[in-house]
C-alpha cells in the first residue's frame, strides 16, 4: 500500500508573550488510499493543530517544521499559490460548526459552486449543477430548491451535510474532518456519519478523523493516532488500540468514559490532575504526572515511540514491563 | 414517602413576535405538560436532542424563567405561587449547576466571594462565611487556599467543582444539573462524574441530572426521563429505560449513541432516524415523534398519546414496544 500523505516530523509552535507554545512535537504518520485515519485525543493535544498545519491555515505566529508530503508534493514548504490550488481542491476540510464556516449571505448552492469554479475551467451553470448533484449525493432531499436557500434556512444537519457537499465538490482524495459532528445531536450524528462513509466508498476518499469522540472512532476508524500533550503516544489498527493497548494514556482515556453497557453505580476511572501546560511541559514523560505507572525514570527522561508489533507504536519507557493494558 | 419535588403539567410557551409592531404571531412550545415526582436521595435522568426542552424544564421549576401554568410543588410547598420572599427561602433548598464553567462564574471575583455569596444573601455572617466555603473547597477536591484565586486560573474542570461548591453551600435538598459535564474532556468528565455520586452519598440530594450524553446519564441515574419537543416520551428505572425501551424514539436515541467498543459497535444494527426534530413553533399533530417514527401509523397523526403506565415504565406511544422486541423488528414487520 501507497501512502496517500506521508507526514514526517512534523512540529509546531507558537510565539506568545508568555513564550514559545509547542504544540504539535515532531508528529509522525502516513495515510493510505481509502483509509479513515482517526485523531483522538483531548483539548489543547495538538489534533487540531495538526490539521491546520496541514492545510497551512495557521497565522504568522505558528512556525511549522518538518515535512508533509501529499501526492508528491510537500505541503511544509509549498508556496502560497500552491496551497491555494490544493485547498478544496485535492483537499477538503470541514469543520466542527458549520454555521461559522458557511457564509450567511450566499444561498448554499451557490457556495458550493463557487468551489468547482475557482478550481475548474466550466460554466457557472455546470458548477451550479455539481453543486446540485452534489447535494444529492449527501443525501439533501430536494436538492435542486435547497440549493437557493441560505445558510439559516438549514438545519444543523443539513448544514454539515452541505459542508461535506462542498468539501468533496472537486472530488479530493483527502478530506480532513475537524470534529464533524461535534455540535450535533446523536440522531443526526448518526446520519451525518453514514453520509460521509457513503460519500468515501463512493468516491475513494482517504478521511482524517479528527475527533474526541471514541464510541465514534470505534465506529468509523481504520486505524487510529492517540495525541497527548502535542505528541504521538500510541497509534496503530482499531483493534489494537482497543483491545491490545499498550500505553497508559490510551487505556485511561478508554476507562474513564461511561459505558453503555457496563456495570452501574462503580466509580469511573479517572485520570488524576490536568494535561500539563505546554509552555513549561515536564522533562520527562509527558503523562508521568498523572500515569499510575509511573516511576522515577519517567520523571527524569523522554520516551520515544517504539514498535510493539506491526502497525503498533506507543511511547511508554515501560512498555514491557506493563505488557498489554486491559 | 413524600417526593422532593413535584412537578404536575407544566407548560411553558415563548411568543414568537414579528414585524414592525412585535406582534405575537404563534407560540414556541417549550414545555407541553410535564410532570414528574423526584423522590428524597434519588437521581432522576432526563435526556433528549436539542430543543427537547430539557433545559426549559429546569429553569421553570426554579423560576428562573416562568412557566406558563402547571404546579410545583418542593418537599410539598408550592414554588409556583410564592412571592419573592418565599421564593427565596424556597431556592435555598434548590439550587442549580449550569453546563459552562466558563461563563458561569463571575471573572472579576475571587473564588471565595463566588462560593461564599449565596451565604451572603442568605444572611451568615463574614467569620463564619469562610470556614464554611473552606469546609466545602475541601469537599469538591479544591484546597481552602484555592480560593483568594480568580476563576481565569483554574482549568474547565476545576471550575465546574468552584460551580458545585457554590450550589452546595446553601445545603440544598434538590440540586438541578443542566448538562453539568458536557464542555469537559473525557477524563475530566470522569473526575466530576465521580465528585457528584460521592456528593449524592455523603449528603442524601436529591438530582435531576439533564444530559444529551445517554451513557453519562445511564451512569448516574437511578429513573431516567426521556423527552422529545417538550414532553417526556418515556420515565422509568433505569435499568427498563436502557435495557428494555418501549417508546420507539427512546429505542432509536439508544440505537443512535455510539458504542466505545469496536465489536459491539460494528456488529449491532443499527435504526436511523430520517430528518430533524420538527420546529416547536410547529408541533406535528397527535404524537409529537410521529414525523420521524419508523412505526407510525395513523392513529398517531390523529390522537396524541398520553403517558400511561405499562410494566412499571410511563411511555406515551400507542403502539409500544412489548418486552423482548426490538425497534427494528417492528419496523421491518410494519414495512
Amino acid at each position: 500500500m501507497n501512502a496517500l500523505l506521508d507526514v514526517q516530523n512534523l512540529s509546531v509552535s507558537f510565539r506568545t508573550e508568555s513564550g514559545t507554545v509547542h504544540a504539535v512535537k515532531e508528529v509522525s504518520f502516513s495515510a493510505s488510499k481509502g483509509e479513515t485515519l482517526a485523531m483522538v485525543g483531548e483539548t489543547g493535544c495538538g489534533k487540531s493543530v495538526t490539521a491546520l498545519a496541514l492545510m497551512r491555515l495557521l497565522d504568522r505566529s505558528a512556525t511549522i517544521k518538518g515535512s508533509a508530503i501529499f501526492e508528491g508534493m510537500d505541503l511544509v514548504s509549498a508556496s502560497e499559490k500552491e496551497m491555494r490550488a490544493i485547498r478544496g481542491a485535492k483537499i477538503g476540510m470541514i469543520f466542527q460548526d458549520p454555521m461559522t464556516a458557511l457564509n450567511p449571505v450566499f444561498t448554499v448552492g451557490d457556495q458550493i459552486a463557487e468551489v468547482v469554479l475557482v478550481h475548474r475551467e466550466i460554466t457557472k451553470k455546470a458548477a451550479r449543477s455539481v453543486a446540485v448533484d452534489m447535494m444529492d449525493l449527501v443525501g439533501i432531499p430536494d436538492a435542486r430548491r435547497r440549493a437557493t436557500q441560505y445558510p439559516h434556512e438549514f438545519s444543523g444537519g443539513m448544514r454539515q451535510r452541505a459542508m461535506i457537499a462542498m468539501a468533496i465538490a472537486n472530488s479530493p482524495s483527502l478530506l480532513i474532518a475537524d470534529e464533524p459532528t461535534t455540535a450535533l445531536d446523536v440522531t443526526v450524528q448518526a446520519q451525518v456519519m453514514e453520509v460521509l462513509r457513503n460519500v468515501q466508498t463512493a468516491i475513494g476518499l482517504t478521511v482524517l478523523l479528527i475527533t474526541h469522540d471514541l464510541g465514534l472512532v470505534a465506529g468509523y476508524a481504520d486505524r487510529i493516532q492517540v495525541m497527548y500533550a502535542g505528541q504521538l503516544v500510541e497509534s496503530g489498527e482499531l483493534n489494537q488500540i482497543f483491545y491490545e493497548t499498550r500505553n497508559p494514556y490510551t487505556r485511561a482515556l478508554l476507562d474513564s468514559i461511561p459505558s453503555q453497557l457496563g456495570d452501574h453505580g462503580q466509580d469511573l476511572h479517572t485520570i488524576g490532575g490536568s494535561p500539563p501546560s505546554l509552555l513549561s511541559p515536564p522533562r520527562g514523560c509527558q503523562f508521568a504526572p498523572r500515569c499510575r505507572y509511573v516511576v522515577n525514570q519517567c520523571i527524569t527522561d523522554k520516551p520515544t515511540l517504539e514498535s510493539v508489533s506491526p502497525g503498533h507504536l506507543t511511547r511508554c519507557l515501560r512498555v514491557s514491563e506493563i505488557g498489554v493494558l486491559s | 414517602m413524600e417526593p422532593a419535588l413535584q412537578v404536575e403539567n407544566l407548560i411553558a410557551k415563548y411568543p414568537i413576535r414579528t414585524g414592525f409592531f412585535r406582534r405575537t404571531t404563534g407560540h414556541v412550545h417549550a414545555l407541553n405538560g410535564v410532570s414528574f415526582d423526584l423522590m428524597p436521595n434519588e437521581t432522576l435522568g432526563i435526556v433528549g436532542e436539542s430543543g427537547c426542552g430539557k433545559t426549559t424544564l429546569g429553569r421553570s421549576i426554579l423560576r428562573l424563567t416562568e412557566p406558563n401554568s402547571g404546579l410545583v410543588l418542593l418537599h410539598g410547598k408550592n414554588v409556583r405561587d410564592a412571592n419573592s420572599r418565599e421564593l427565596r427561602k424556597l431556592r435555598k433548598q434548590m439550587q442549580i449547576l449550569f453546563q459552562d464553567p466558563y461563563a458561569s462564574l463571575n471573572p472579576r471575583m475571587p473564588v471565595n466571594e463566588i462560593i461564599g455569596e449565596p451565604l451572603a444573601i442568605h444572611g451568615v455572617r463574614r467569620s463564619e462565611r469562610r470556614e464554611q466555603v473552606a469546609t466545602i473547597l475541601r469537599e469538591v477536591g479544591l484546597l481552602p487556599e484555592h480560593g483568594n484565586r480568580y476563576p481565569h486560573e483554574f482549568s474547565g474542570g476545576q471550575r465546574q467543582r468552584i460551580g458545585i461548591a457554590r450550589a452546595l453551600i446553601l445545603d440544598p435538598s434538590v440540586l438541578i444539573l443542566d448538562e453539568p459535564v458536557s464542555a469537559l474532556d473525557v477524563s475530566i468528565q470522569a473526575q466530576i462524574l465521580n465528585l457528584l455520586k460521592k456528593i449524592q452519598r455523603q449528603k442524601k440530594i436529591s438530582m435531576m441530572f439533564i444530559a444529551h450524553d445517554l451513557s453519562v446519564v445511564r451512569h448516574v441515574s437511578d429513573r431516567v426521563a426521556v423527552m422529545y419537543l417538550g414532553r417526556i416520551m418515556e420515565i422509568g428505572e433505569r435499568v427498563q429505560i436502557y435495557g428494555q425501551p418501549k417508546h420507539p424514539y427512546t429505542a432509536s436515541l439508544l440505537s443512535a449513541a455510539p458504542i466505545a467498543d469496536p465489536k459491539s459497535e460494528r456488529t449491532r444494527k443499527r435504526i436511523i432516524l430520517q430528518g430533524d426534530v420538527p420546529s416547536p413553533a410547529n408541533p406535528p399533530s397527535g404524537c409529537e415523534f410521529r414525523t420521524r417514527c419508523p412505526i407510525a401509523q395513523v392513529r398517531c397523526a390523529e390522537e396524541r398519546p398520553p403517558l400511561r403506565k405499562i410494566d412499571g415504565v410511563s411511555v406515551a406511544c400507542h403502539f409500544p414496544l412489548r418486552e423482548g422486541e426490538s425497534l427494528l423488528a417492528r419496523a421491518s414487520l410494519s414495512s
